[in-house]
């Protein structure tokens, strides 16, 4: 998976934002309780500080 | 990874087991024994040791019902009991780790008290020695996942329903979950709801009624588009139910349309029997008609035999002259010559002899006049007899033959009159309207399908317009603009998930299709019986004959184990690891060729060529199932061989290894 995130054509905050995200689901898979929503918001805005919506559209 | 060791005390019948399956010899291994012995509870004691619970085959139990029943009676009241399971697993390469899974007990007046439960797991490292593992469920869930853990650690007899049952959406949960894709799959879901709060959060920061209008009528379009979404769900949840039970009606239909023409031959055999009855009731009053009828020739011919006799009697006698015509006695007088050609001349002893004949039987030419009339319609008598006496013969034929043919008609009919019992007109009719209904019921939850769709397209189309105006008086607000910033970030997120996930899916969709058609066609004993299987984007597995018909519900009982058990092989090589292969009673539901290929399949699985890891197989067999073909079909691998039995009296199983097998 992490392969698949790395080729994939995006930008860098994109594919750490999606590689941090894939992670935190692979070990939170079995806890019913673990805090996604929160886990959510604080990974997207951590990384959309990094990116640019221009890069996007570019 | 494989497991070189099975360490269990305690577990049901397994008071002590200790396996060494370590070196090369370990990788294939064969516990054979009765059923009852405590081969299915081995692989219970390791999937509970991986797992914490029993796997499929017994979802819940009580912590209670794990323990051997000779250690609790062998345990004084007041002492403990501790069941243990441990698994030494072999990574290769020095790495190793002891997985040690106990339950403590302590033995009360009324029964068992359960005290602590504990997982350890020491590892160890090439270089670091043994240490223990501080997150042991963890880390053993990151080894051998708990979730997919039943498609390698599986009983081999349910192995058909653990495919059927769950149908499409099982053979989805599976091919996803294996690949980890069901991970990205709620990824997605997640980043959706995410731009979702985002988009809420930056109406927000809209100041007065604006803002809070936009967010509400957000909240709404979304609390709809969820509702819409469940709407589909369960909608499509009662088209596949409604599916099912126009195939079950179907395949009634079928059964209804199989006595119908059992009906309709019962009704020929009903005819068939009337008229065996008929044709015995003809062939009887025959008979009696004759007996009847041949009664007068009966007596007479008595009386005729009578008459013979007393003639006869008479003639001895001399009563009765000689049955000689005494006319050609008087011929021979008059010639003088007698009837062997002697001369009789006048006056010669020969002569006189025969004028005395003559005369004699002058006295008695009266009656015998009488006797030569009687002799003509006699021998008439005589012969009408024996034909009646044939004819009676060849009545009495027919009238067995009709009676038989009549109870062996009888038979058939009761018989399959008794087969057919309880299949009446009106249950017939029951299953034909169930049909309709259902057919009709198929295009009421198409209706309401596509309607709901409809509605669910253009709420969504909706909340994205209502999304796009947000973010454009967002836009005008510098209060929204960092949470804007962070919504366009998070759309861009999920688009990325969105489509990896749907190109991933796909990948490994046909990635399974592949596999799986590699594997069932080296099972199947009718080789080129089968166009590829394949997997459709409904993940409903197609198996097509070479007529190019759709037939996976036509498959034997032996063709469908053999592709399901194809699918659990598929699986474990999908997900990418050799995991440990524990199966109970893999060939237990095939039978012939069918059994020798599957066991020619298992031991190509454990030869893998392309791939450094030595996969591991752990096969719990009964001696119906090893038997010789399978023994000489995995001959190569050398299997360990070992024989589990189970001793009433201790109520403890055993194992013990065959040294040559």
């Amino acid at each position: 998976m992490a392969k698949a995130i790395g080729e994939l054509e995006a930008e860098g905050p994109v594919k750490s934002c999606l590689l941090a995200l894939f992670t935190f689901e692979l070990t939170s898979s079995s806890n019913k309780n673990a805090p996604f929503k929160k886990q959510y918001e604080t990974d997207i805005s951590k990384y959309a500080t990094g990116w640019s919506p221009e890069a996007a559209e570019s | 990874m494989k497991i070189s060791r099975i360490g269990i005390q305690n577990f049901r019948q397994h008071r002590n087991i200790d396996l060494d399956l370590s070196g090369e010899r370990g990788n294939f291994t064969v516990i054979r024994g009765l059923n009852g012995a405590g081969k299915t509870n081995l692989l219970k004691a390791i999937t509970w040791c991986v797992t914490g619970d029993l796997g499929r085959s017994e979802p819940r139990h009580s912590p209670t019902s794990l323990v051997s029943h000779g250690a609790i009676q062998d345990t004084p009241v007041g002492e403990s009991v501790i069941l243990t399971v441990e698994l030494e697993l072999d990574f290769g390469q020095e790495e190793r780790a002891e997985v040690s899974r106990s339950l403590t007990f302590s033995r009360a007046e009324g029964g068992l008290v359960l005290g602590p439960a504990s997982l350890k797991i020491n590892r160890h490292e090439a270089g670091r020695g043994w240490q223990k593992e501080p997150e042991p469920d963890l880390w053993l869930d990151r080894q051998l996942p708990r979730r997919f853990s039943h498609y390698f650690l599986f009983d081999g007899e349910q192995l058909e329903k653990f495919f059927k049952e769950t149908e499409a959406s099982y053979v989805k949960g599976a091919v996803l979950e294996i690949a980890q894709i069901d991970n990205l799959e709620r990824m997605v879901d997640r980043l959706q709801q995410t731009v979702g709060d985002l988009t809420k959060a930056v109406a927000s920061q809209r100041q007065g009624a604006s803002g809070a209008t936009l967010e509400s009528t957000y909240k709404e379009l979304e609390a709809r588009e969820e509702k819409l979404k469940e709407d589909v769900s369960k909608k499509r949840i009662e088209k596949a139910e409604n599916e099912d039970a126009i195939d079950k009606a179907k395949a009634r239909l079928g059964d209804v349309a199989a006595i119908q023409s059992e009906l309709k031959r019962l009704q020929s055999l009903e005819i068939a029997a009337n008229s065996a009855h008929e044709r015995a009731a003809h062939a009887s009053n025959d008979f009696y008609a004759w007996t009847t009828s041949v009664a007068p020739y009966m007596m007479m011919f008595k009386a005729v035999e009578t008459l013979e006799d007393e003639i006869e009697a008479a003639r001895v006698r001399k009563e009765l002259p000689p049955a000689y015509d005494p006319d050609s006695l008087k011929e021979l007088l008059k010639e003088e010559v007698c009837v062997c050609g002697a001369k009789i001349g006048k006056g010669s002893e020969g002569h006189s002899h025969i004028q005395k004949l003559v005369e004699d039987f002058s006295a008695l030419s009266e009656i015998g006049e009488a006797l030569r009339n009687a002799e003509g319609p006699l021998s008439r008598l005589r012969g009408r007899f024996f034909d009646q006496r044939d004819k009676a013969e060849s009545l009495g034929k027919t009238r067995a033959d009709s009676a038989k043919e009549a109870a062996e008609a009888d038979a058939k009919f009761n018989n399959l009159k008794k087969q057919l019992a309880g299949h009446d007109d009106q249950q017939i009719a029951l299953i034909g309207q169930a049909f309709e209904k259902a057919l009709e019921g198929a295009k009421s939850i198409e209706r309401d399908l596509s309607k709901i769709e409809r509605e669910l397209e253009e709420t969504k189309v909706a909340r994205v317009k209502l999304q796009s105006e947000i973010e454009a008086a967002g836009a005008k607000d510098a209060k929204a603009k960092t949470k804007l910033h962070e919504l366009g970030f998070a759309k861009e997120v999920f688009a990325r998930s969105q489509s990896l996930f749907d190109d991933l899916k796909n990948q490994v969709r046909q990635d399974v299709a592949t596999n799986l058609d590699r594997e069932f066609q080296q099972m199947i004993w009718k080789k080129e019986a089968f166009e590829p299987v394949e997997i459709d984007e409904d993940y409903r597995v197609k198996v097509i004959n070479k007529l190019g018909v759709e037939n996976r519900e036509g498959l034997s009982a032996g063709e469908t184990a053999c592709l399901a058990f194809a699918f659990a092989l598929t699986l474990s090589r999908v997900a990418g690891v050799r995991y440990p292969m524990v199966v109970d009673s893999p060939l237990g539901r095939l039978s012939g060729e069918v059994k020798k290929s599957v066991a020619e399949v298992l031991s190509n699985f454990l030869v893998s060529e392309d791939e450094q890891e030595s996969a591991q197989l752990i096969m719990l067999v009964t001696d119906e199932e090893y038997d010789e073909s399978v023994s000489s079909a995995l001959a190569d691998q050398r299997p360990l061989l070992f024989d589990i039995s189970f001793d009433q009296q201790s109520g403890e199983a055993t194992l013990e290894e065959l040294r040559n097998g």
